[in-house]
């Protein structure tokens, strides 16, 4: 293989490099074939383990200790806090807020 | 951005079986997928669709084993190249038929293409060229030459090793060059 012939097959298959192919509907087509049971499956479960975790919350009285800590909270200097925490909490809750707002973005097409 | 961004379609679809993540994930790719299948089908617009479609749905049932080390594009091609080869497996009889077709479409010089590329010689020309080569030739050169994917990335996708990816592509180089020579795409026809 020469140069040349690197060329030459480059040259050739460039126009096919820019072909976008439009959807036509086929989005839609795959989407009605996408099987429906592992998304039963997936609801079942997640009714599963939030009926689990609301009968673990009565049974082992779990406002008590959200109570206390609110309390705590109410009775704490503003001062004594670190800023530290504070300040890595909400960096990482910015990044999320931003992220889901580029994917808003995407799905409305700005 | 891009890559987070699809990483996080793929959480919503794998963790929570969220269906319209996975339609925004079909609705971006299906052009490079629906491409690269067509290529491999030699322009047969209906089969690839098919195959471009039991991608998606493999890809969909399969999604919680995609690891995001290599790109989800990446990966989605890989799925479509088995895709592809278990359907060239189960048609083993009709290949023989095809090959007849193929040898014949080359000696011709022209493919008889679909309604979506018949408006395009040039796309005839593509496939008739692409129809001289056998199909993993094919895919490697689809791959490398089209796609653009490195040579380390067509052997994670058609899972083979680099140096028989190397022999592929050579092969299937200097038959297209061959037959580019022959048709006078060199200019001295």
């Amino acid at each position: 293989m020469t140069e040349i012939d690197n060329q030459l097959l480059e040259q050739f298959f460039q126009p096919a490099k820019a072909v976008k192919v439009e959807d036509n509907g086929f989005t839609e087509r795959v989407m009605r074939k996408v099987p429906y049971n592992a998304v039963c499956l997936s609801h079942l479960w997640t009714l599963f383990c939030v009926l689990l975790g609301i009968v673990a919350f009565v049974v082992f009285v779990g406002w008590q200790p959200i109570f206390r800590g609110i309390l705590t909270l109410l009775n704490t200097n503003i001062g004594d806090l670190h800023p530290v925490p504070i300040f890595m909490t909400a960096g990482v809750l910015i990044s999320l807020a931003v992220v889901e707002l580029v994917q808003k973005m995407e799905r409305l097409q700005i | 951005m891009q890559s987070l961004s699809d990483i996080s379609l793929v959480a919503q679809v794998a963790v929570f079986h969220n269906r319209r993540a996975f339609d925004q994930l079909v609705r971006k790719y299906q052009s490079p997928v629906r491409r690269f299948l067509l290529n491999l089908t030699l322009g047969n617009e209906a089969l690839s669709d098919d195959l471009a479609q039991d991608t998606f749905i493999r890809a969909y049932t399969h999604i919680t084993q995609f690891q995001g080390i290599a790109s989800f594009q990446t990966w989605l091609f890989r799925i479509a190249y088995n895709v592809y080869y278990d359907h060239c497996r189960k048609k083993s009889n009709e290949r023989l038929e095809i090959r007849d077709v193929n040898e014949k479409m080359t000696n011709d010089g022209a493919v008889h293409s679909s309604s979506l590329t018949s408006n395009s010689s040039l796309k005839m020309d593509i496939h008739a060229a692409l129809a001289t080569l056998k199909e993993e030739e094919r895919a490697c050169v689809t791959l490398q030459l089209i796609d653009g994917y490195p040579i380390e990335d067509i052997a994670k996708m058609t899972e083979m090793p680099v140096n028989t990816v190397k022999s592929h592509l050579r092969r299937g180089k200097e038959k297209l060059t061959t037959y580019l020579k022959n048709n006078g795409y060199d200019g001295n026809r």
